[in-house]
């Protein structure tokens, strides 16, 4: 583009600039408000899932170890399956949270860049095969419980309770599968935009 | 605390404008998106602002949080939070008026055509802002830059001629 050409559409980017001036400005006080939300709503999403699982954790606990009294080796195994399962997800999240402090918004662009490439791809190795690996040893672990159960509740609570267990993973793996559709998305788009920012000419 | 919302307050006054029409051109002139993404710069400014180190002056600190809110906002589309605007000034359209007015449509529908990245820096570009301040921000070496700016600048003349032949 010659000079004067590139003249001319700044003249109209700078008046276009001059307008922005007239426009309705944002409250202060409403977006310090806002920022303030925003520090908790980003808190919870990072340490909320952790405590969650941390919850459910001690819950099964104190049901395994304390009130319920389980005999079979395999029931012993189940149940440490499941709390198993369950606390390496807590550290994954732990762990998360800490990574995605790393992008930082004041940043280069490329550096911001590359941080959020670098989670995602960590968040991508998580999601893959670790996730799969604790859903499905959670869901073997429950149903390890079911020989022991069996002697202590009738068959209808049974069939009640692992019916229930199923419909509850299916659900699970329709929400995962969906959080991780999205985060690919995310991840490749990422990619691209730091392969157009770093590429040489 | 008073410290703090003081210089945001500050910061707000002076370089909102800046950061909406930068917003404007990224969201290809629609003004109600760039009050939002605008609203969004200046929530991450606000949480960003206790660890500003004075290492860049404000206006490319500024400018960095703006490239990187703009380029990281397909993931905000959640905890969107909603900021009520002040009362806008009444503009009179005149025939003239019109007329710029159609010539921004087109310049904003060019530069919307652009990539993301490449949006940025011919923004930038426009705003004057010296070549060695948008390497620094965008993080690249400041050759790199003068090709790529190069490049752009062809691609958006292309693209503003198709836009005017378009609108006739």
């Amino acid at each position: 583009m010659k000079d004067e050409e590139l003249d001319d559409v700044a003249t109209l980017w700078q008046h276009a600039k001059t307008k922005s001036h007239e426009q309705p400005k944002v409250n202060v006080t409403a977006l310090i408000q806002a920022g303030e939300a925003r520090k908790k709503s980003t808190l919870a999403a990072h340490y909320g899932n952790a405590a969650v699982l941390a919850v459910t954790v001690l819950v099964l606990v104190f049901y395994f170890y304390f009130l319920y009294n389980f005999q079979d080796v395999l029931s012993k195994i189940g149940y440490n399956l499941m709390i198993g399962g369950l606390t390496i997800r807590i550290i994954i999240e732990l762990f998360s949270a800490w990574r995605s402090r790393k992008i930082k918004i004041e940043d280069t662009a490329s550096a911001s860049l590359q941080n959020s490439v670098a989670f995602f791809q960590f968040r991508k190795r998580i999601h893959g095969p670790v996730t799969m690996f604790i859903f499905v040893a959670y869901f073997i672990g429950f149903y390890m419980l079911t020989p022991e159960f069996y002697r202590h509740i009738s068959l209808i609570w049974l069939v009640l309770m692992d019916t229930s267990a199923l419909i509850v993973a299916a659900v699970l793996v329709y929400f995962i599968r969906r959080g991780i559709r999205q985060e690919l998305h995310d991840l490749e788009k990422m990619v691209e935009l730091q392969r157009s920012l770093v590429q040489p000419e | 605390m008073d410290k703090l919302n003081h210089t945001f307050e500050n910061l707000h006054n002076q370089y909102f404008s800046m950061v909406l029409h930068l917003c404007r051109g990224f969201m290809k002139g629609d003004r109600e998106l760039a009050h939002d993404l605008a609203q969004d710069v200046f929530i991450n400014v606000w949480n960003a602002l206790p660890g500003y180190r004075a290492e860049a002056s404000y206006k490319t600190w500024i400018y960095r949080i703006t490239v990187n809110t703009c380029l990281l906002q397909i993931r905000k589309n959640k905890n969107k939070i909603k900021v009520p605007l002040e009362t806008a000034t009444h503009i009179i359209e005149t025939d003239t008026a019109i007329q710029i007015q159609e010539n921004e449509n087109i310049l904003y529908r060019a530069i919307g055509q652009l990539d993301e990245v490449d949006r940025l820096m011919m923004m930038m570009v426009l705003d004057e802002i010296e070549y060695e301040e948008i390497a620094r921000i965008m993080g690249v070496t400041e050759n790199n830059l003068r090709v790529k700016i190069h490049r752009i600048k062809t691609k958006l003349k292309t693209l503003i001629e198709d836009e005017r032949r378009r609108t006739g």
